[in-house]
């Protein structure tokens, strides 16, 4: 077996980013556009609408809580096998959805047997992309990324004419087809081996000495506060624009100016990762104190324009700190465990996009207005970017992005600040 | 000459201009007399503006108010006290049309009222584009329709080009009319028969109208075939990949995880042949 000294920095990394691209696209993309089909559910099955909303959370949070399973098994056996079969799983589970009678089958089908096929994908891939690129990986996951905004972008459209072509149970049977393409994606990631890597160990070795990682388990505590108000505006913007009287259309266009303009964030962020010296948490602080100060200035906004323009740079800021956080984390722990860090980042960070959204529907039917959810949400933002601040080498100037020797990685922890991008949802 | 004839003939004169001069039987309720312009029907449009006009005439009683009322709902800012009533329609529509009545209430004695009636074509207001249903479920069509006299409706169905009225012999269609309403349904939806263009037409003593609908019936097994394509090409995809690989780098292509340089062969796919590393 090939040893590398180094990541390749591009040749097959670049097939790697197109596999990323692809899955972001195929996990989140039809996570987001499946509000599409709610409408539908709760018509056939004459559900109220929160016992179907369950669906799509009990998906992202299998998906979430099962990425460490994910990280572990990829340590063993690398990305490759472990994507393949979360691929066929998640297809399967939208396959049975296509045949559900009832909701708990929904619950069981895409809730749990494609959440599970999803955990298996994505942290593999993300961390498979780290060590393909290091110069180049701020940029290389920005990339990547982006498949998110642009699939949520084109699917929900295009769901919405499968429905309309082939009725839902239909149109889950071409989703599940459509979510199998995840197995010709797991099939790009040819592993790489790296000189690190016999040094560092199986995956419970590595599980243990991250969670005695001072550095590791601050950064996890500030992308889980990051986590908590990331996606509020996702979830209650267009409920607050109808509480300032806009139309439906109206609304709805504005969450997609956001859809827009988070890709060109991320991309933006990604080169600029790569391309400025220091460490990359420097960089992370600054686009999560971005959108913390923009979502604080929701409420105050009441003009349209303004609002528009807000809601441009919340999904500019928010998308921004996206790759940087993807690449802390092979900075701090090294590219050797960066599956299993990812995973366990993914799992606990997972706590704080599930409390975020009903914390501030809470907050909102308390208040009565949007405004202390905004508020809470840029609040967790700012705490977040605070707690970047206690990372070692903050403040002083680092070494940049380029892996350490693994043997002072695992015992040292005076590393440059890890940049670990926040969890996708 | 008779001198008899003279006083009679007096007499029998002034019995009937004393009679002419008494009231008659009824007369103490002089019947007010409503004079109003003519029936109105309203053509095409832009129609011209039309101008509805009561004159009440011959009445005797103390007028309180009056007002205008439209298929017996009063019109707003009509109420008036003058014997001489209008109202003004700009710009007519078939919405205007209607029967109107302008309506006398009077102090101490039973309201009068007359009627004039605006006619126009029906216009169809309201119906589905399409109705997209699966095999065994139930479709709905409708149609909505303004315009006095209220309209009779038909549905036909498109064969060949030419609308032909729909025949019931399976007994699944339905068909409830209501004034300005029609509704069309259809159970059990047979793929082989039922989908094609569906059209309402209303029918009055001005005009018609009519408006299309297609019906599309979906068959269970339509996804199946994009399915077995999307999965094929998966399958392509796949070997592709594996066999570029490996006709690439035959020696290196290492498929355990970067950890172990011992792989076991743990996967799912049968695409991908293991080759075990040392």
């Amino acid at each position: 077996m090939a040893l590398r000294a180094e990541p390749p920095d591009g040749g097959w990394g670049w097939m790697v980013v197109l596999s990323a691209f692809f899955q972001s696209a195929l996990v989140f993309g039809v996570l987001r556009s499946f509000g599409v089909f709610f409408v539908e559910f709760v018509a056939a099955f004459e559900e109220p609408a929160a016992r179907v909303s369950w669906i799509a959370s009990i998906g992202i949070a299998v998906q979430q809580f099962g990425s460490p399973v994910g990280s572990a098994l990829s340590t063993k056996f690398g990305p490759r096998p472990v994507v393949m079969a979360g691929g066929i799983l998640a297809a399967l589970g939208m396959l049975l959805a296509a045949f559900a009678t009832s909701l708990t089958h929904l619950y069981l089908s895409i809730g749990l047997l494609s959440g599970s096929g999803w955990a298996l994908t994505f942290t593999p891939t993300l961390a498979c992309l780290s060590r393909y690129f290091s110069r180049r990986r701020s940029l290389a996951t920005g990339l990547a990324l982006t498949g998110v905004g642009l699939s949520s972008f084109a699917f929900a459209p295009l769901f919405q004419w499968l429905l309309s072509q082939y009725a839902w149970r239909g149109a889950l049977l071409l989703v599940s087809a459509l979510s199998l393409h995840l197995v010709a994606c797991g099939a790009l990631l040819r592993p790489l081996s790296l000189a690190e890597d016999p040094v560092v160990g199986g995956p419970g070795a590595q599980l243990a000495n991250l969670l005695h990682h001072g550095p590791f388990l601050r950064y996890t505590v500030a992308l889980t506060l990051i986590n908590t108000g990331y996606f509020i505006p996702y979830v209650h913007l267009v409920a607050h624009l109808r509480d300032l009287d806009w139309d439906p259309l109206p609304a709805a266009f504005l969450l997609s100016v956001a859809a827009i303009s988070d890709p060109v964030g991320r991309v933006a962020s990604g080169w600029l990762g790569d391309a400025v010296p220091g460490p990359v948490a420097r960089l992370l602080m600054l686009w999560t104190t971005l959108t913390g100060v923009i979502l604080a200035l929701y409420p105050g906004a009441q003009a349209p324009t303004a609002l528009v323009a807000l809601t441009v740079a919340y999904g500019f800021t928010s998308g921004a700190l996206t790759p940087v956080a993807f690449s802390v984390l092979p900075e701090l722990v090294g590219t050797g465990k960066i599956y299993c860090g990812l995973g366990l980042v993914q799992m606990v960070e997972s706590i704080g996009g599930l409390l975020g959204a009903p914390l501030s529907g809470y907050l909102r039917d308390v208040t009565g207005t949007y405004t202390a959810s905004f508020v809470a949400a840029g609040a967790f933002l700012l705490a977040g970017s605070g707690v970047l601040i206690t990372l070692p080498h903050f403040c002083l100037s680092a070494p940049t992005s380029k892996p350490q020797d693994p043997v002072t990685e695992a015992l040292d922890t005076k590393v440059p600040l890890p940049r670990e991008g926040l969890g996708e949802d | 000459m008779s001198g008899s004839s003279l006083p009679s003939a007096l007499a029998l004169s002034l019995l009937l201009v004393s009679g002419s001069l008494l009231p008659g039987p009824g007369a103490a309720q002089n019947e007010p007399r409503i004079v109003t312009s003519e029936e109105v029907i309203i053509r095409e449009s832009p129609a011209p503006s039309v101008t509805l006009q009561c004159n009440l005439t011959s009445n005797s009683h103390t007028l309180t108010y009056s007002y205008w009322t439209k298929n017996g709902v009063e019109l707003t800012a009509t109420r008036k006290n003058a014997s001489n009533m209008e109202y003004r329609i700009n710009k007519p529509r078939a919405e205007d049309s209607g029967e109107y009545h302008c309506v006398y209430h009077f102090l101490s004695a039973p309201k009068a009222n007359a009627t004039i009636e605006v006619k126009a074509a029906p216009d169809i207001t309201g119906h589905k584009r399409s109705e997209n249903k699966n095999e065994g479920q139930d479709a709905m069509m409708y149609c909505k329709s303004v315009g006095y006299p209220y309209p009779e409706w038909i549905w036909r169905k498109k064969e060949n080009g030419m609308p032909m009225e729909i025949v019931n012999t399976s007994g699944r269609f339905i068909i409830i009319n209501r004034e300005n309403y029609t509704e069309l349904s259809i159970t059990n939806l047979q793929i082989t028969e039922d989908p094609g263009e569906y059209e309402c037409n209303a029918t009055n003593s001005i005009g018609s109208a009519s408006v299309v609908t297609i019906l599309r019936v979906r068959s269970h097994l339509a996804p199946l075939w994009p399915f077995l394509g999307i999965l094929a090409e998966i399958i392509i995809l796949v070997v592709i990949i594996v066999v570029y690989e490996k006709r690439k780098r035959p020696d290196e292509v290492p498929d355990a995880g970067p950890m172990k340089t011992n792989s076991t062969n743990n996967h799912k796919d049968k695409n991908l042949r293991q080759r075990n590393t040392n």
